[in-house]
């Protein structure tokens, strides 16, 4: 169990219970306080209640002793009896009006007495006072309204039991008679004077529930021996109405010794007294109970328990609520006041756990003045005398290990220095040489000993300028690196070159120590630089004149293709007018000599349009009109314009093309000549069979091929098909009236696509030339 | 009344030739042996064509259509090129300077004959 349940359970124990014990006493004692004052006023109502209809029945019984004695009823009894039977006579009258005077004046002063009736000696009925009651009373027999009342009144005063009157109306009204014997003067019985009691305003009463809540009452019985009805009793008799039993009176009985209406039984029986008990309806009632001797009846006033202990439970019921919210807030209150010291000590145990897994930084912290917050600063300090041991530790080995590094790369570092196939210089910041490396010893011919103390210009050649000098020592002492080429002397006095890296080495304040030069000899790579440099500088200036005599070339085809063309033309236009006949008619001789001619004159053209445009195609003059399009039209043109030549050579010329072609980049007029050409070339040697034109796509290339049946190109030969001038096997162009440049322009324009042109061959079986042409031209397109 | 030509080219023999086929075929026909007389020829004859040679003494052939073309009065006069520069310039050449067509040198006559009619037949 954790030290705050502790407390808790502490808590409980030693709060809880004391005041549950106070509360449970206050609360008792304090009830019995209120029981007995409520007790207290229920006997006050009670004796009150009694005393007052006891001294009604004192009171009515003295009222009825006066009637007795009346001269006015002694005088007029008789007379009112005697004339019973005849009622109009004036004695009669006389008497009854004197009788009125005196009683009808009571009646008015006396508000119980409901009626005062006077009786014959035989028991009837022969005057009433209350005039209404004339036609229903008189002659009426007394003990008809109750038994024995007129034998009783004539022994003495005598009062009735109670009892319903059972003459008027519906609702029952409750009677009592007061009887008491009338005698003459003689002393001789005349008759009786009866009172009747309303039970009214008796009852009104006693049921007056002033002082007795919603629920108290006050009730009067009587005990019975047996019942109008013919049970056997005892019982007791319920007179009045009840406050919650309205049909009570005269009615309700309980039996004697029964567990209900013990007051009653109590009272009836003549005992006094006051207590908790049952009532008739079976409830725990608070009850006081009395006898009433004169009478003979009991009177009890109660009031329900619950009732009588209302104000009690409201107090019972505070008092628990106070009891709760104090425990309630005490609890709370006792918490918090557990977290101020439970806290603490948990982060304490907090701290100890994360201190024990290894992390010396964390702090308990607390600002707490009590005895916890000391041992959480104890604890800190603790810590933190640890932590400062452990990195004075961890601080040593790190500086071990760093010393142990910084050794091994001492010595790696010597070993790199020692065989660096560079030379190394370290000098100091005056620029005297401190070490010298064993290449360097190598290189320049001297020893450590001849060159420490000097300067680097023992080296100097001479070749470089004074300003040099001063500027790489410029730029070493400000700081940053050398790089540059040295042309120096040997100690044998030979020239050499090196590559150097000159940098100051500062100190941790910033000052220049030493100095360390890299070099690396490059004497060797200086000379091949050179002869490549004498190389390339014959071979730009070859070039240069090669591109002039190209030019020259390039401009004296030109200009010699011009001037040949002028006299071409005018020779032509006149052979023309002379074998057209313009000049004369010719002979056939004339006119076919004059065709020979016309035939030379243009295949002389032919081959200087030929060179022309070779020249031009060589030089990269040619220009094209580049264009995207379907490649089949210039082949289509080309088939179209050969037909004639193929067929009247009795050749076929046929034509396929794949479906779908794409469209290319390329000039309509130069793929037509090459086209022509190969067509052209396939006519020309092919005796027998035909000619087959193909156009397909390969890759992104649309490839044409000009098949035939010729007799062939042997295959030494294929390669020197394309070369300018170059006809097979000594064949000229007389017989073909080639000029041998076709092929040789065809290879050009077809590279000049960014395709190529090839042919395919055996001799004795047919060639075919083929060429391709990119779909999407050339770079330089 | 028959059209008029003028010819333009530094050829005698050339000038010869085609005039005499010209003649023959029905047409009057101006000769000039350079551009600068040729130009004046234009000017004054007022011909219904001109036939003009590229290299040209005094004058080039180019020069000539440039000053023609400028002319209100002549402009719409038609100038056909002969030239034995046989390659694409002169498609441009006759392009840029709005002339009417152009002939290579050496020419089959019907070529000639027929660009002639076209432009004046």
């Amino acid at each position: 169990m954790k030290i705050k349940q502790k407390l808790v359970m502490l808590f409980l124990i030693f709060l809880i219970v004391p005041s549950a014990i106070i509360s449970i006493l206050i609360f008792t004692n304090l009830e019995n306080v209120l029981v007995s004052a409520r007790r207290d006023e229920i006997n006050v109502i009670a004796d009150l209640k009694k005393d007052k209809i006891e001294h009604y029945f004192t009171d009515l019984k003295g009222s009825v002793r006066i009637a007795q004695d009346y001269y006015n009823i002694k005088t007029n009894l008789p007379i009112v009896t005697k004339y019973s039977e005849h009622r109009n006579d004036q004695r009669y009258l006389k008497a009854k009006e004197m009788l009125d005077r005196q009683l009808s004046a009571w009646l008015k002063v006396k508000k119980e007495v409901s009626d005062i009736y006077l009786v014959s000696p035989d028991g009837k009925v022969v005057y009433c006072a209350d005039r209404s009651h004339i036609l229903i009373d008189l002659d009426a027999r007394l003990d008809d309204m109750s038994d024995h009342v007129f034998e009783e009144g004539k022994k003495g005063f005598y009062l009735s039991g109670i009892f319903k009157d059972k003459r008027q109306g519906p609702v029952p009204k409750f009677r009592m008679l007061a009887a008491a014997p009338i005698y003459s003067f003689d002393n001789k019985f005349i008759g009786e004077v009866v009172f009747e009691i309303n039970m009214v305003s008796i009852f009104d009463f006693i049921q007056e529930s002033t002082g007795l809540g919603r629920s108290g009452e006050t009730l009067i019985v009587e005990k019975k021996e047996s019942l109008p009805g013919g049970k056997d009793g005892p019982f007791i008799l319920f007179l009045n109405t009840l406050r919650h039993d309205p049909g009570s009176a005269l009615n309700r009985h309980d039996h004697f010794g029964s567990k209900t209406s013990l007051p009653a039984q109590l009272a009836a029986t003549g005992e006094n007294g006051s207590g908790l008990s049952m009532d008739y309806r079976g409830k725990k009632v608070l009850a006081a109970w009395r006898y009433m001797p004169s009478l003979n009846w009991g009177l009890v006033t109660k009031m329900d328990n619950d009732e009588a202990l209302d104000k009690i439970n409201a107090i019972r019921n505070i008092v628990i609520i106070i009891c709760i919210l104090t425990v309630a807030i005490i609890g709370l209150v006792m918490v918090s006041v557990l977290d101020g010291v439970v806290g603490p000590i948990k982060a304490l145990h907090k701290g100890t756990e994360i201190i024990g897994s290894g992390d010396l930084d964390y702090k308990v912290g607390t600002s707490a003045q009590d005895e916890i917050g000391q041992l959480s600063r104890a604890f800190d300090e603790m810590t933190g005398k640890l932590k400062r041991t452990m990195a004075s530790r961890d601080e040593l080995n790190r500086v071990l290990s760093e010393l142990n590094k910084n050794r091994e790369w001492l010595q790696t570092t010597s070993l790199a220095v020692e065989q660096n196939p560079a030379s190394i210089v370290v000098t100091d910041p005056n620029g005297s040489i401190e070490y010298v490396n064993p290449k360097f010893i190598e290189l320049t011919g001297y020893t450590l000993e001849e060159v420490k103390g000097k300067t680097p210009r023992i080296l100097k050649s001479g070749k470089h300028s004074d300003e040099f000098y001063k500027q790489l020592w410029a730029t070493i002492t400000s700081g940053p690196t050398w790089r540059g080429e040295f042309h120096d002397k040997k100690k044998n006095g030979e020239l050499y070159w090196e590559t150097a890296s000159i940098s100051p080495i500062k100190d941790k304040e910033g000052k220049i120590i030493n100095f360390v030069a890299v070099k690396e000899d490059i004497t060797e790579r200086k000379q091949t630089e050179a002869k490549v440099e004498e190389q390339n500088k014959q071979i730009r200036q070859q070039l240069e004149k090669i591109e002039e005599l190209y030019k020259i070339k390039s401009d004296f085809t030109s200009t010699v293709s011009h001037e040949l063309r002028t006299p071409l033309t005018a020779i032509k236009e006149g052979i023309t007018l002379v074998a057209d006949g313009s000049a004369g008619a010719l002979n056939d001789d004339q006119r076919n000599f004059l065709s020979i001619a016309k035939n030379n004159v243009d295949r002389l053209n032919r081959l200087i349009n030929d060179v022309l445009d070779f020249s031009k195609l060589e030089a990269k003059k040619m220009p094209f009109n580049f264009a995207l399009g379907d490649i089949s039209a210039p082949v289509k043109e080309g088939v179209a314009s050969n037909r004639m030549t193929a067929e009247k050579k009795g050749l076929e010329i046929a034509f396929e093309a794949q479906e779908g072609l794409p469209q290319a980049v390329f000039d309509q007029d130069r793929i037509f000549q090459v086209v022509n050409n190969l067509i052209g070339n396939a006519i020309k040697f092919t005796e027998k069979g035909g000619i087959k034109i193909s156009l397909g796509k390969v890759d992104e290339k649309i490839k044409v091929c000009v098949s035939d049946t010729g007799k062939g190109i042997s295959t030494e030969d294929l390669p020197r098909l394309f070369v300018m001038y170059s006809q097979l096997g000594g064949v000229t162009g007389r017989k073909t009236g080639g000029t041998g440049l076709g092929l040789a322009i065809s290879k050009q324009i077809i590279e000049q696509h960014g395709g190529a042109i090839w042919a395919e061959s055996e001799r004795g079986k047919g060639s075919r030339f083929c060429f391709t042409v990119p779909l999407k031209g050339t770079e330089t397109a | 009344m028959s059209k008029k030509i003028l010819m333009i080219d530094d050829e005698q023999d050339f000038l010869d030739l085609v005039s005499f086929r010209l003649k023959k075929s029905g047409y009057d026909v101006l000769l000039s042996a350079d551009g600068e007389d040729g130009l004046v020829k234009v000017r004054a004859e007022r011909p219904d064509l001109v036939l003009l040679d590229l290299g040209l003494p005094r004058m080039s052939g180019q020069e000539v259509c440039t000053e023609i073309k400028k002319d209100e009065k002549m402009k719409s006069t038609p100038v056909i090129f002969l030239s034995a520069n046989a390659d694409r310039d002169i498609d441009a050449i006759t392009k840029d300077l709005s002339a009417q067509g152009y002939i290579s040198k050496p020419f089959q006559p019907d070529e000639l004959m027929n660009v002639i009619e076209r432009n004046i037949g």
